[in-house]
């Protein structure tokens, strides 16, 4: 068992989760002191000694399943064909029980299959539903030994073969009783369905984790599922579950920044020295400077120009980078913020009209004028028409920040307007979201910008974002 | 095979030294947790029960974190409550120093006690009035240093840790993992009994490795539904459980959405017993809209719910 913790905290770690050795040892000793118990228990004294930061526990969850899994299995096989029918109602006879082994690879349409988990999904029946998860699996995932793959596909595969549509329809019928038409009431069976759905994925997913664990060892199967906590996940790579999780994680980011910024600029460095005051105080003490004055210092908010790029590739960067620096908009003196594509438009009365975040980056998607000929990105045009109709504004109280890859498309760039930006400018950054050693590639023509600007920063992950706008406030 | 890990020599160390572990002396078993709490009209569930459990056979700190009103400084008094011990409290703030947490030398009777010595003329020695005005009489006993000294079960609670700055979080670590509290003029005093300590925090700030390590983690988040409804029925006398379902079958669907702030536990309460004063005794659309702002704080968080309910 001890051998199993520490294979645990080390691939924990391997995740980005910090464990000391100490940690390590703590779980150990919690799992003596709690003893023989059940699987949360045990579950809650390694989360209690290895976990020490919330946003961390979707990745010990899953790799915790690796490890300590929901049961032990020996076989890829099916051992208890009977254990897969309802057991109360005498439909789950030898017959079906091999058909369902028997039908593992001829497309049958799994009707039958389909009916029990409904039944099992609405009676909440963990331990039946997970039983079925297993038959669904043996049957459609189509699992081969020793492929180092993340399960995923085979999860993806089975929930599509046992066609999850017609259970949401099963289910929704199963539940319309509840339903008085009100929308209300609507809502609520809607989560409850959404709900019932997602023990389905679960057990699914469980089921097909299980098989591979057994296949190559938790250590090994933990590895190619690459856990990644919020904050490491690739902007330029995410995909649909991930932005959900980035999304999530903003929040509590921005809140820890603001009164990360707020501390600093209340506490931060005294202002100069008030010779006038010092002198006049000094006259009490026969003119010698006993007790040095200083000046109250006064907080200089930023003044934050962002331009950002919101074309296809980089979008999902520009989105994550607005939403943090609106998250924070109290730090700064004030907030404008531009987008473009191959056209720039101000887009700073949608975040203030819009109740949150999510509507004004709505309203920016359909109703910013962001293309001028053709919707390809060109940086050289954007910067033009930027620095035609906002230039102007920009004062030594502003801070530039331009977000996006530099990708474009072999248009000119224009670099002198950057320059010019500069020197009007207190600062002027450029948020790259591409990983460095790919700048200056193909149509990327970062450096060009690069010598006007102070300086083009590696933005890949909510964790450098977060590093750039500590230095920012 | 033979493992190197250091990790692993020390757990190889451990099991030889099964002692080590001492046990809790108020509660034998996790069930056990979960009965003293319930006891306290703390409704617990499995973690935080593990976890205090836990706490007291390791005696290790809890870091209890999560949203504001799910009950975190409840846990405290519940645990204080069901075993009949003291609740020693320190609100956390910034600017929170050793004199307010820890201890205090009581200047004004040290001041005293060498006066009273220089008048009863000159047979005082120095080096007594030394050694006399540096000892407990004239300390001050703030929180920390009450928590160690008391021969009594003690609960102690460190609200919303993560208003203190980084610097002054060092000020607990010798206390959290030792139990004890250095004075330097007087010397080391070591807890007599173990007090349970709770530190709460908010998250609005990354509290330093040094005392994450310390503690153990406990993070209570919103409640599942059966746990809500459990919570409805045994702090709100008179509800019906078909009320309680439903409110909990609502705040589950509310907590799914997007708000800026999701209703916690303390509101759904609030909205129970608004409920129940109204006269509700099912959940309809129209009460449900009247009421919606004791659940909800923001008004653009009452607006996106409106327009998904009505």
């Amino acid at each position: 068992m001890f051998d199993q913790i520490v294979d645990f905290a080390e691939t924990l770690r391997l995740a980005g989760v910090p464990v000391s050795m100490t940690e390590v040892v703590d779980a150990g000793r919690a799992i003596s002191a709690i003893g023989e118990v059940d699987r949360s228990s045990f579950r809650v004294a390694l989360y209690a000694t290895l976990v020490k930061d919330e946003s961390h526990s979707e990745v010990f969850d899953l790799i915790f399943d690796v490890f300590f899994s929901k049961r032990s299995r020996s076989s890829l096989e099916i051992e208890d064909p009977h254990g897969l029918a309802p057991d109360h109602e005498g439909e789950g006879d030898d017959s079906k029980g091999s058909e369902i082994q028997g039908a593992r690879d001829q497309g049958d349409s799994g009707g039958e299959l389909r009916s029990w988990i409904i039944k099992a999904l609405l009676e909440n029946d963990r331990a039946r539903l997970s039983r079925l998860a297993r038959g669904a699996v043996a049957r459609y995932a189509g699992m081969e030994p020793g492929r180092a793959v993340s399960g995923v596909y085979y999860t993806y595969r089975t929930l599509k073969q046992l066609n999850i549509e017609m259970i949401y329809d099963a289910l929704r019928e199963a539940r319309s009783g509840d339903l008085d038409g009100g929308k209300m009431s609507d809502a609520v069976v809607e989560n409850d369905l959404q709900e019932l759905l997602s023990n389905l994925r679960s057990a699914v997913a469980d089921e097909v984790r299980q098989l591979l664990v057994e296949d190559r060892g938790a250590r090994a199967v933990a590895k190619t599922m690459r856990p990644t906590l919020p904050e490491d996940i690739e902007f330029m790579q995410a995909s649909r579950d991930e932005i959900a999780k980035i999304r999530h994680a903003i929040n509590p980011l921005a809140n820890k920044l603001a009164a990360r910024l707020a501390r600093r600029r209340r506490l931060g460095h005294k202002g100069g020295l008030d010779f006038r005051k010092t002198f006049r105080e000094s006259l009490g003490y026969g003119g010698v400077p006993m007790a040095l004055k200083f000046r109250s210092p006064r907080p200089s908010k930023p003044e934050i120009f962002i331009v950002a790029d919101i074309s296809g590739s980089v979008s999902s960067f520009a989105r994550f980078a607005l939403q943090l620096v609106y998250a924070l908009s109290e730090q700064f003196s004030k907030v404008r913020s531009f987008v473009f594509i191959d056209a720039c438009d101000e887009v700073t009365a949608y975040f203030d009209a819009a109740s949150s975040i999510e509507d004004a980056l709505r309203d920016i998607n359909t109703k910013a004028n962001v293309v001028h000929i053709d919707g390809h990105t060109d940086y050289g045009n954007a910067l033009s028409q930027f620095e035609e109709r906002y230039g102007r504004s920009i004062n030594k109280k502003s801070t530039i920040i331009i977000l996006g890859d530099a990708r474009n498309n072999y248009h000119s760039s224009r670099a002198e307007l950057l320059a010019k930006l500069r020197r009007n400018a207190r600062a002027l950054f450029w948020l790259n979201p591409e990983p460095s050693n790919y700048w200056n590639s193909g149509d990327s023509i970062i450096s060009e910008y690069a010598k006007y600007c102070d300086s083009v920063v590696e933005c890949r992950n909510l964790r450098q974002l977060e590093e750039f706008v500590d230095r920012l406030g | 095979m033979v493992r190197l890990d250091p990790d692993y020599i020390i757990f190889r160390k451990m099991q030889l030294n099964q002692d080590y572990i001492s046990t809790g002396q108020e509660f034998k078993t996790i069930e056990m947790v979960d009965e003293a709490l319930l006891g306290a009209k703390y409704l617990s569930n499995k973690t935080i029960s593990t976890t205090v459990f836990l706490s007291i056979v390791l005696r290790k700190p809890i870091l209890v974190e999560g949203p504001a009103g799910t009950g975190k400084t409840e846990l405290a008094k519940a645990l204080s409550s069901s075993l009949g011990a003291e609740l020693i409290r320190l609100q956390c703030y910034e600017g929170l120093d050793d004199a307010k947490a820890i201890y205090e030398w009581n200047y004004s009777k040290q001041l005293l006690r060498i006066q009273s010595a220089q008048a009863s003329g000159a047979s005082a020695e120095w080096d007594e009035v030394k050694s006399d005005i540096f000892s407990s009489e004239f300390l001050l006993y703030r929180p920390l240093l009450k928590a160690i000294v008391t021969s009594a079960p003690a609960v102690l609670l460190i609200d919303e840790i993560d208003r203190v700055e980084v610097e002054t979080e060092a000020l607990f670590l010798e206390l959290l993992s030792d139990f004890q509290v250095t004075i330097p003029e007087y010397g080391t005093i070591s807890a007599t009994r173990h007090p349970l300590v709770i530190l709460t925090s908010n998250n609005t700030r990354e509290l330093s490795e040094a005392l994450k390590r310390r503690c153990l983690f406990l993070h209570i988040g919103y409640p599942d539904r059966d746990r809500e409804k459990a919570i409805l029925t045994m702090r709100v006398p008179g509800l019906s459980s078909a009320l309680a379902n439903s409110i909990a079958d609502f705040l589950a669907m509310l907590r799914t959405l997007d708000l800026k702030k999701h209703p916690s536990i303390s509101e759904s309460l609030d909205w129970a017993i608004t409920l129940m004063t109204l006269g509700a005794t099912e959940l309809e659309q129209p009460m449900v809209i009247s009421t919606l702002n004791v659940l909800l704080k923001y008004q653009a968080d009452i607006e996106k719910v409106l327009s998904k309910v009505s």
